[in-house]
């Protein structure tokens, strides 16, 4: 290579995952250091690919697996040490280091750790790309921040204020929704505002509500349902959102649940409150633990080429419906339930 | 001058916090800088896309000069000058309540 000539290296084409690895243990010199070169290739390859999706998002950029091994999570926590600037801040915990005695870090990487896992486990879902993209969790983020949020790079968690909110990374779910948020942003990269914002908003509660379920061995029985119950200060008592009863978790709490209370122009938390109930109709219906079928299916519709990002609920239902119908069948009790939950909210199929 | 912020947005979106400050209670300096930070203002121009999920807006108005519409704001548009108005919404901020459905 260093003459100019360009080099094929047989290796250096699409291998099974595992492949490349065995390979670089080869007591052949010769292969082992052609699958080492290939390894390194594949490394920056998979740089290159996250920060093109980073900047741009959705499928168009969506990476396809070299010789990637998942199932191990990359995870770096930073403190922001409550600075309002989105750069990373000191680093505080990188992947298999011991914790401190920062309760939101240690929070933070569990959380993290929890999310990535219900995603391996459950899909084989390698990190938020697909492709074992680091996840950075930055906590501390400004004074008294009443707020998490997914940047399009990392995710940061506020203190909170006492009163609406308080620390952000006690709550599982919300470290769920906050990943999915990049989730979603490498699959359909729905448009935050509409319908399509409210559908990005309840994917998010969808998958924040599993990681809690799973993480705290719950059925669709047993679990609350609620969004933000550990994360809400007094004034919002005893959670941000229901997905069992919309329009009542807060004395504040204004979400709809079917298209009868739909807000033209509402804000996309609000009307989120809509799908996140005909999530949670089929689960019930279905029963057993969320991640048995109704999690794929949502995650089948949301992976779907077909879904746009403008997408609005009666295309999600759709699709849903469709999704369901390939994995079980037309006649199949599931793409029953499906259509039952949305008929349950009023989105005609 | 009377000024309205209210905060929407964030992870527990469809919570609005609102707050009112009167710029002749501010000491001169703070006034000054807040009153030159709202002539700057995009008054009635529509909002501009959010620039991440689950990221703050405020939306600041003059319920006296009503005709000026109001003016919505990112996180990064309410530093410098405008910054007291987040101290005014931490300190005295309500939750508004919120439009029930049904």
């Amino acid at each position: 290579m260093g003459d100019g000539r360009r080099e094929h290296n047989s290796l250096r084409c699409i291998l099974p995952p595992g492949l490349l690895d065995r390979l670089a243990r080869s007591d052949e010199e010769a292969v082992r250091r052609s699958a080492l070169d290939a390894l390194r290739l594949d490394s920056r390859f998979r740089i290159a690919r996250a920060e093109s999706a980073a900047r741009t998002g959705g499928r168009t950029t969506a990476p396809v697996t070299f010789a990637r091994i998942g199932g191990s999570p990359h995870r770096t926590i930073y403190d922001q040490d409550h600075r309002t600037s989105q750069t990373l801040g000191r680093v505080v915990r990188a992947e298999g280091q011991p914790a401190t005695d920062d309760e939101a870090a240690t929070e933070a990487y569990d959380g993290l750790g929890a999310t990535y896992d219900y995603y391996w486990q459950t899909f084989q879902r390698d990190s938020i790309d697909g492709q074992g993209r680091t996840l950075h969790g930055c906590v501390h983020f400004g004074e008294d921040y009443p707020n998490a949020f997914w940047d399009g790079h990392a995710m940061f968690f506020g203190d909170g204020d006492g009163q609406v909110l308080t620390r952000t990374t006690a709550g599982i779910d919300v470290i769920g929704h906050e990943l999915t948020h990049g989730v979603t942003q490498y699959e359909a990269n729905l448009v935050y505002s509409g319908q399509s914002g409210a559908l990005n908003e309840s994917i998010s509660d969808v998958f924040g509500i599993q990681v809690k379920q799973r993480a705290l061995g719950q059925d669709v029985t047993t679990s609350d349902w609620l969004i933000g119950a550990d994360i809400v200060g007094p004034a919002l008592q005893p959670a941000l959102r229901s997905m069992k009863d919309p329009g009542h978790a807060n004395p504040h709490d204004d979400q709809p649940a079917d298209m009868d209370g739909y807000v033209d122009g509402g804000d996309v938390h609000t009307n989120s409150g809509i799908p996140n109930h005909a999530f949670y109709v089929l689960a019930t219906t279905l029963g057993g633990k969320a991640w048995d079928a109704a999690g794929p299916i949502w995650y089948a519709t949301l992976r779907d080429a077909r879904l746009t990002p403008t997408a609005s609920f009666q295309e999600f239902a759709r699709l849903s419906v469709r999704n369901s119908i390939m994995v079980y069948g037309a006649q199949s009790k599931e793409t029953e339930a499906v259509r039952t939950s949305w008929e349950a909210v009023k989105v005609p199929l | 001058m009377r000024i309205r912020v209210r905060r929407v947005g964030g992870i527990a979106g469809n919570i609005a916090l609102a707050a009112e400050l009167e710029t002749a209670d501010l000491p001169a300096d703070d006034a000054a800088r807040l009153e030159q930070a709202l002539g700057g203002l995009p008054w009635g121009a529509p909002a501009a896309e959010p620039p991440h999920p689950d990221a703050f807006r405020y939306e600041v108005d003059l319920p006296d000069e009503p005709d000026r519409g109001t003016a919505v704001l990112g996180e990064a548009e309410m530093e410098r000058g405008m910054a007291l108005l987040r101290t005014q919404l931490k300190r005295e901020g309500v939750i508004e309540p919120g439009r029930r459905p049904g």
